[in-house]
């Protein structure tokens, strides 16, 4: 039970006409169990976002299938797969993107507003996550008076806040501190315990406690598959 | 679902202010000028002077004109402001047919607030008389409140109707437009972004 993804692929077209196309993600095969931690290890530029992008749903592969038990993600329209992703995946991305005139509670809750849950319990989880990662008295702060770092950790609780089966992140720790980090890694080691799949991809390795799958990603394509345990 | 979307809507009045203001004053302003021509056609009778006549023509034109050329402007601002809200929902999953329908229901909310507001100013400057209208506009005296709420009534669903409509198919141009546009840069396969 879990996301599969079979022999995806997805190039972008280059602004060199001569270069032809960019082939980002080439022929990449990936499992993901439910409540399992993933890390997809790379160098910059060598299609982790873009692979990562894919599996949260966010992007469509050009060919492959990215399939979640029975309901083929790659293949079906927004609509019928919105509300599955709505409910089960969070993602962290890499370029942050507060919304600008919203304070810090409203940017961490108006993505959830179409999940079945209370905003009261929603604004009391993200308290308590602010409160964790040393926010609670930037609430009411727009992102603007944040740094880079703080506006990381609230787009960090902004995708685990509504308690998804699936968490995605893409170079989360970049921007922070080595205690910030490993506050945020105990968060998401936490999150596993309860059975939450965790995806990682970094350019740096990330020690996740317990089972890992660490794929290494060059040029597109895995190029190496193991099993860390910490 | 509904109380997140007023909460949602009340948000974006405080957060996005000009944008929200903007689309309240016009629907204040059609639906004052509005209701004042419908009680005059409704419940006065026009004396058999050409010039107030035309004074009064001219008032519904200018009230027109107005809105068309306000509303698409309004509705452009509205759609740019929304952008980085547009990307976020769209990297949480949300279809485009939930984000319309989302700002659809925002601007629901702030026309209805200014067609109200529009619609209970006109009512309260006639019934405190500080509306003075000449004499030769008889029968106001009939203008009894039950015709009255009926016809402010039919004014805001008549306001509200129109704004929703044109800046709600506006939105959906929008975004469709973007979509195929982003489509085209990542051509080789549709992408959902």
């Amino acid at each position: 039970m879990g996301l599969k993804a079979y022999s995806i692929y997805k190039s972008f077209p280059s602004k060199n006409q001569i270069a032809g196309r960019i082939v980002a993600v080439d022929g990449v095969s990936i499992d993901i169990n439910e409540g399992s931690k993933t890390l997809i290890f790379g160098p910059t530029g060598s299609g982790k976002t873009t692979l990562i992008s894919m599996l949260a749903g966010i992007m469509k592969p050009d060919s492959g299938e990215i399939a979640y038990n029975n309901l083929i993600l790659s293949k079906s329209n927004r609509s019928r797969i919105s509300s599955f992703i709505v409910e089960n995946f969070g993602y962290i991305p890499q370029q942050v993107s507060l919304i600008d005139n919203l304070n810090i509670l409203e940017n961490i809750i108006i993505p959830h507003i179409f999940i079945q849950e209370k905003i009261g319990e929603l604004k009391k989880r993200a308290i308590e996550l602010l409160r964790i990662l040393n926010l609670d008295n930037r609430i009411y702060s727009l992102p603007v008076q944040l740094s880079g770092g703080e506006q990381k950790k609230v787009a960090f609780i902004r995708a685990i806040v509504k308690k998804p089966k699936y968490i995605f992140a893409d170079e989360p720790f970049s921007e922070l501190d080595n205690s910030t980090t490993e506050k945020m890694i105990e968060i998401l080691n936490e999150e596993n315990r309860r059975s939450v799949a965790i995806v990682i991809s970094s350019h740096r390795y990330i020690a996740l406690s317990g089972k890992v799958d660490v794929y290494m990603m060059q040029n597109g394509k895995i190029t190496e598959y193991r099993e860390n345990i910490l | 679902m509904v109380r997140k979307l007023i909460w949602m809507a009340l948000t974006s009045l405080k957060r996005n202010v000009a944008v929200s203001w903007a689309f309240i004053v016009l629907a204040f302003a059609l639906s004052a000028q509005i209701f004042l021509a419908e009680i005059t056609i409704n419940l006065l009778t026009f004396p058999e002077v050409s010039g107030i006549k035309a004074f009064f023509y001219s008032g519904i034109i200018t009230t027109i004109l107005l809105m068309i050329v306000m509303l698409p402007i309004i509705s452009e601002f509205y759609y740019r402001s929304k952008s980085k809200v547009f990307y976020v929902f769209r990297i949480f999953g949300v279809s485009d047919i939930d984000i319309v329908m989302l700002y659809i229901f925002e601007i629901f909310i702030f026309t209805l607030m200014g067609s109200i507001a529009g619609v209970m100013l006109i009512l309260i400057l006639i019934k405190t008389n500080i509306l003075f209208l000449p004499d030769f506009f008889r029968h106001l005296a009939v203008a009894n409140r039950l015709n009255l709420l009926k016809i402010s009534g039919l004014v805001i669903l008549r306001i509200n109707s129109a704004v929703i409509a044109f800046s709600g198919i506006y939105q959906i141009i929008k975004i469709k437009i973007r979509f195929k546009s982003i489509s085209k840069e990542h051509s080789g396969g549709a992408t959902w972004v």
